[in-house]
């Protein structure tokens, strides 16, 4: 007699069956088998992708680091991008009588305790520097070459302790000296008493260029007076002044150059 | 011994549905079961097949089953009636089934999934003859008739 193949009562057993695994399901009382089906499983899959997941982390780590070196000098280039951008369209001077420089050095710095006194640039005597040249970034005196070498430039900055200028108020136009005191400090001295010298008052060089176009020349900012200090018994009063720029943050500067 | 090779295929099938790639070897494998042994305790099979590939899929618990169940019964339905040991019914079988499976359950890219997994049936289908055909003891055909 040959068997019947029914198909209705397994359907119907089946569908009963998966009833009442979804009420086990519902309780939570499946946990146990999915958690041993998925741990089994997918732990037998990690071991084998370990060795390939392995090799895959290695090369994405190496990517990953160049990828970093090269956001790095992009935000180098960029700045330098607007640093360039900021000086030729702010400043007064022609784009071919500045030379962009680089800072490469601070030398006896102590980074959040001392400000620079100087600054190493990366141009020297083959781009035609000279000592005495004036360094500025957008009309705002940095200092002036004191040293040259052939790849490299030493600049005193205007807050140096050797640092001397002449200089005037550009509001009331009291001449005087601008002295470096260092760390940063800037003193507008020897403004005769009667002259009118103001907190506020923006300082600035009153040129010191000699025939060959070395030094400062007139109108450039050397910063802001902060502080007055008259005595009506000495012969002269003077200004603490303020930069207007930080030295310590340009990673461009530019030397003023009859290019 | 079928039944043994069967269970491996059906325990590879279901880790590389879960790991590998998205095709659904499991129901593949449960479509050449019902071709070639047409048993309707297959249905009962189905449902802890279904039941880890949802496991393992972090499906809803039970919907594979359930579908499986379903075609399952459609398939043997038609067995009754035609036969089905053959390619044509494989490939009408697998494109109709993998066509609502990767509707239900969602997938990408359909079509080119339904081709694949055609690719894989008809292999399938040509390695079960194979193993059946080495398993099954040769007896001549006439001795079927003898009463």
């Amino acid at each position: 007699m040959q068997k019947k193949n029914l198909i209705f009562p397994y359907v119907i057993i089946s569908l009963v069956f998966l009833a009442f695994v979804l009420l086990l399901g519902v309780f939570g009382w499946l946990g146990f088998f999915k958690n041993s089906i998925q741990g089994s499983i997918f732990s037998f899959g990690n071991l084998l992708q370990s060795s390939e997941n392995q090799t895959q982390i290695d090369k994405l780590k190496a990517q990953n680091a160049e990828l970093t070196k090269e956001v790095a000098q992009y935000k180098m280039i960029k700045d330098d991008n607007k640093a360039l951008r900021d000086q030729f369209n702010d400043s007064s001077f022609s784009p071919s009588s500045l030379l962009p420089s680089r800072v490469v050095g601070e030398p006896s710095v102590l980074p959040n305790i001392s400000l620079p006194e100087e600054l190493i640039i990366d141009k020297g005597r083959t781009s035609g520097l000279e000592r005495g040249d004036a360094v500025i970034v957008k009309d705002n005196a940095v200092g002036q070459i004191e040293e040259v070498s052939d790849y490299f430039s030493k600049v005193m900055l205007v807050s140096d302790k050797n640092f001397a200028l002449s200089g005037k108020d550009s509001n009331t136009g009291a001449v005087g000296i601008i002295k470096g005191l260092g760390n940063g400090n800037i003193l507008f001295d020897g403004v005769l008493l009667s002259d009118n010298l103001k907190v506020g008052d923006i300082i600035v060089s009153s040129g010191s260029q000699d025939m060959l176009g070395k030094g400062f020349p007139p109108n450039i900012v050397i910063g802001k007076v902060s502080a007055v200090e008259k005595n009506p018994s000495a012969l002269f009063q003077s200004g603490q002044v303020v930069p207007l720029i930080s030295f310590s943050k340009q990673s461009i500067v530019f030397v003023l150059k009859k290019l | 011994m079928i039944w043994v090779i069967f269970t491996s295929f059906i325990l590879i099938g279901v880790f590389l549905e879960a790991l590998v790639i998205k095709i659904p070897f499991a129901l593949l494998l449960i479509i050449l079961a019902i071709v070639f042994s047409k048993k309707a305790w297959i249905i009962l099979l189905s449902i802890p097949i279904g039941l880890t590939v949802d496991f393992l899929l972090f499906r809803i618990i039970g919907t594979t089953s359930l579908f499986f169940i379903v075609m399952i019964s459609l398939f043997l339905g038609y067995s009754k009636k035609f036969e089905i040991e053959s390619i044509g019914f494989v490939i009408f079988a697998t494109l109709i089934s993998t066509f609502f499976y990767f509707i239900i359950f969602g997938a990408d890219n359909i079509l080119l999934q339904m081709i694949l997994s055609l690719v894989f049936a008809i292999l399938g289908f040509f390695i079960a003859l194979i193993i059946k055909e080495k398993t099954t003891t040769s007896k001549p055909l006439y001795l079927d008739k003898i009463p």
